[in-house]
């Protein structure tokens, strides 16, 4: 019997429009559902329509059965043991001080007894290998562990059913694979059914069984991931994953069996590029030697190709080269304590007027300190840094910036045209606050823009944004950098990065090395690249994102 | 600062709270430099177990604080019948207000080397725990507290950092703004885990055990004797008229190595638990 049966759920806020239309599904146990729809498209609405405390105000038409019965009638015990749920923000959650205490939480406003608790906490404790962090404050917790440590207190209610709401978005990258590897254990070893709404689809979407997905409230998809392809490849390309994205750009539908993962996709396309090789030899009729000196030959012709096509797309990039020079960084070091490591050392680098620079690099490299360190918020202990002009800081949560009420008081000194380019001149009258994630980080922007200075640092912009409001803000970096202003941006975002950058530099051990210009970069990283650059790697030349992949030339 | 985890710690925080309520109370009430002294170092040894290099220097970072009483007391005492010169203003400078003066800076500083091992001992974790044995709700409250405070000030640094130029009550109304709107996730998060829906138990990561009995039942014992001893009268120490140290043989003796013995009672208790230890391990 289905876990949740939904029927012809409708759902609006008081006083508008409803952003949840006839929604119809039913949720089978152990299956590990992923949710998809762009911000806005009613996901997190929908999963808190699934857990009964968080169900929010307003009109609501037709049914939602948790096992069996209708989920606003049973009890609130039984809501609140039955379906665990997990928010976005890893810190917000946290209700106490130490890692036990957070544990025992749930255990206690259950009214549990001392054995039964700690018969509960000391497996789920040993089950996530937690033990060493059981004394720890929550405050000395990196993001990573804290929503570890949120997901170790649901299941220590032992639900049936865990919800969990974009979980990994404000995690690094190995934090989110690290903690989205967790929950496909729960569900691979205890049978946990799962529903998840996610942007890492590429490693997300290699887990799952069923795909739903949401666009302005209405669930337009809900079933088994391969007929998504089917589906989704016509009115949401954006929701596949990048490997599933250019297979199925290649293939005709229907797809039989369309890839998910890396390995998957990388077979396919041997598979593909064999076969088309295989069709032009036999009608060339021609030799074997003779086809591996056509081989040859088409290798080099594709060669030239790309360096070619670099060239072409070298021509703004070498108005950069020649101009003047707007940062340069000379043998600068760096520790936060006197006793400490060097965070920066070595440090020497020159970033050009107008240009888009990207430091990538690993948690914890030093990232964000380059950036305080140029913004004047640290000062280094040896080196020179030269500015040939003001900066303008924009830090990693853009809340730190709102000083106002409104939007428009925020944006009081900006013309209306740019507020009109920014997305935001229908969002005049709200507070800053009630703007969607992409909404706050472009209006930040904008208001340090408003500053005066040359020199943009943007600290980690693309976090938790979806590709569409990436998008958006990797256009406008664009424009800036195209109006005369110099931009750093520090990220984890490979693909952000390799779109929206000029030049990148890898920061390790304190230096930033490898400093390249952004597609030579990112085609000769091994692993530190794109996954079309992964999945064509030896298979096609230069390829960095999926609507370059085609199999005609 | 390392500190290394120690069996003292795992008490119940009762057992803890009342050994240092001994202690504090009885170097404090009897005014007696011996016992202080006994305090003080045998604290500073503690502070060393636990600590190492860090323990020694901030046991003797606190003896920056002694000075102070033992330059002013004299400047504004002037009891005590051996005069060692006249200020200028015709009063008097005596051996004893100076000696009184260094009492009052042995006090001091074993006040602050004992507050240090509160500190190190006295987790939050287990105020919560005190406190809640009477109140729950407000065991649970101290709890979100000593969460939210750190949180705040980071959010706090932040700001400044971000708005340099913005004045200081527009970076307290932009901390409200965002403590109230990121608590409504957290209030979420309460409700999701069933807060309110029925009444709660306690889960205590420090239950009694019989450790606490025998560790209780020795400090009520040893601090007995102390008490008795200065109620007595055998351990008094008088700094006016004249110094004069009242200590009636053997049984002031007694009391003495009874308040030492009470003080290195954590240290000797940590050791016997590592030499437990160590014992268990060679036998593998």
């Amino acid at each position: 019997m289905a876990l949740f049966t939904i029927e012809n759920l409708t759902f609006s806020y008081p006083g508008e429009a409803p952003c949840l239309k006839n929604i119809d599904c039913s949720i089978e146990e152990g299956e590990l559902i992923l949710l998809l729809g762009d911000s806005g498209s009613g996901k997190t609405t929908l999963l808190k329509h699934l857990k009964p405390q968080l169900t929010p105000f307003g009109k609501r038409e037709g049914m939602i059965c948790f096992d069996g019965r209708e989920i606003s009638t049973g009890t609130v015990k039984q809501g609140a043991v039955g379906i665990g749920y997990v928010f976005q923000n890893p810190a917000d959650q946290i209700v106490t001080d130490k890692v036990w205490h957070e544990l025992a939480f749930g255990l206690e406003n259950l009214g549990l007894s001392q054995r039964e608790m700690e018969r509960r906490i000391a497996e789920v404790v040993s089950y996530f290998g937690m033990e060493e962090w059981l004394y720890r404050d929550t405050n000395s917790l990196s993001g990573g562990q804290l929503q570890q440590l949120n997901l170790a207190a649901v299941l220590c209610m032992q639900p049936r059913v865990i919800l969990l709401d974009e979980p990994t978005s404000q995690l690094d990258p190995i934090a989110a694979k690290n903690f989205l590897f967790l929950v496909k254990q729960l569900k691979e070893e205890l049978g946990m059914t799962v529903l998840l709404s996610e942007h890492r689809n590429d490693i997300v979407y290699p887990m799952v069984d069923k795909v739903a997905y949401l666009r302005q409230g209405e669930l337009l998809f809900f079933g088994d991931r391969n007929e998504a392809v089917r589906t989704l490849s016509n009115i949401a390309p954006a929701a596949l994953p990048t490997v599933t994205r250019i297979y199925a750009n290649i293939e005709v539908p229907p797809y039989e069996r369309p890839p998910f993962d890396l390995a998957g996709g990388r077979r396919w396309l041997e598979g593909k590029l064999a076969a088309r090789a295989a069709d032009e030899s036999e009608t060339a009729f021609t030799t074997r030697e003779t086809n591996i000196e056509k081989d040859m030959k088409k290798k080099t012709l594709l060669s030239r190709r790309a360096k070619t096509e670099g060239i072409r797309g070298e021509s703004r990039k070498h108005k950069i080269a020649k101009g003047e020079l707007a940062i340069s960084i000379k043998e600068l070091y760096f520790r936060y304590e006197k006793h400490g490591r060097d965070i920066v050392r070595e440090l020497s680098l020159s970033i050009k007027k107008g240009e888009c620079f990207g430091i990538m690099g690993g948690n914890g490299s030093g990232k964000s300190t380059i950036l305080r360190l140029l913004a004047g918020l640290e000062r280094p202990y040896a080196g020179k840094i030269k500015l040939t002009g003001k900066t303008l800081y924009l830090s990693q949560n853009p809340q730190n910036h709102f000083t106002k009420e409104q939007v428009a008081e925020e944006l009081a000194l900006v013309d209306s045209d740019r507020i009109e380019a920014f997305g935001l001149a229908d969002l005049k009258q709200q507070h800053p606050y009630d703007l969607s994630g992409g909404e706050q980080q472009r209006l930040a922007l904008l208001k340090v823009l408003g500053q005066e200075g040359e020199l943009l640092l943007l600290d980690e912009p693309a976090k938790g944004l979806d590709e569409k409001n990436q998008n958006m803000l990797g256009q406008l970096i664009r424009t800036i950098c195209a109006s005369g202003k110099t931009v750093v941006v520090v990220t984890h975002d490979v693909s952000f990065a390799a779109r929206y950058c000029d030049r990148v530099g890898m920061l390790f051990d304190g230096r930033v090395t490898g400093t390249s210009d952004v597609r030579e970069f990112f085609l000769h990283n091994q692993f530190y690249t794109t996954i079309t650059r992964r999945l064509t790697k030896g298979l096609l030349p230069s390829k960095l994102f999926p609507e370059e992949v085609k199999l005609g030339e | 600062m390392e500190t290394k985890r120690v069996a003292f710690e795992q008490l119940h925080p009762v057992t803890n709270l009342v050994y240092f309520l001994v202690i504090i109370l009885v170097f404090t009430i009897s005014m007696n430099p011996i016992l202080q002294g006994i305090a003080y170092l045998s604290a500073f040894l503690y502070l060393c177990d636990i600590r190492g290099k860090g323990g020694v220097r901030s046991g003797l970072l606190v003896c920056l604080a002694a000075p102070f009483p033992i330059i002013i007391n004299p400047l504004f005492s002037h009891e005590g019948m051996t005069i060692l010169m006249y200020f200028k203003n015709g009063n008097p400078l005596t051996l004893e207000s100076i000696c009184f003066g260094m009492g009052m800076a042995l006090l001091l500083i074993a006040m602050l080397v004992w507050f240090q091992i509160v500190n190190a001992t006295m987790t939050t974790d287990k105020w919560v725990q005190l406190f809640g044995m009477g109140l729950p709700a407000f065991g649970l409250l101290l709890s979100m507290v000593f969460r939210l405070l750190p949180k705040l000030d980071r959010q706090r640094r932040m700001i400044k950092q971000c708005n340099p130029l913005e004045s200081p009550y527009t970076r307290l109304s932009m901390l409200v703004t965002w403590g109230l709107e990121h608590s409504v996730d957290t209030a979420d998060s309460m409700a999701a885990r069933g807060y309110g829906s029925r009444r709660r138990s306690r889960f205590l990561i420090y239950p009694v055990k019989w450790q606490d009995r025998i560790f209780l039942c020795l400090t009520v014992l040893l601090g007995g004797v102390v008490a008795g001893m200065i109620i007595g009268g055998r351990m008094c120490f008088y700094y006016y008229p004249l110094l004069m140290l009242e200590t009636e043989g053997i049984l002031g003796v007694m009391g003495y190595a009874a308040y030492g013995l009470l003080c290195l009672l954590p240290l000797l208790f940590n050791g016997k638990e590592s030499l437990k230890w160590h014992y268990l391990q060679s036998k593998i």
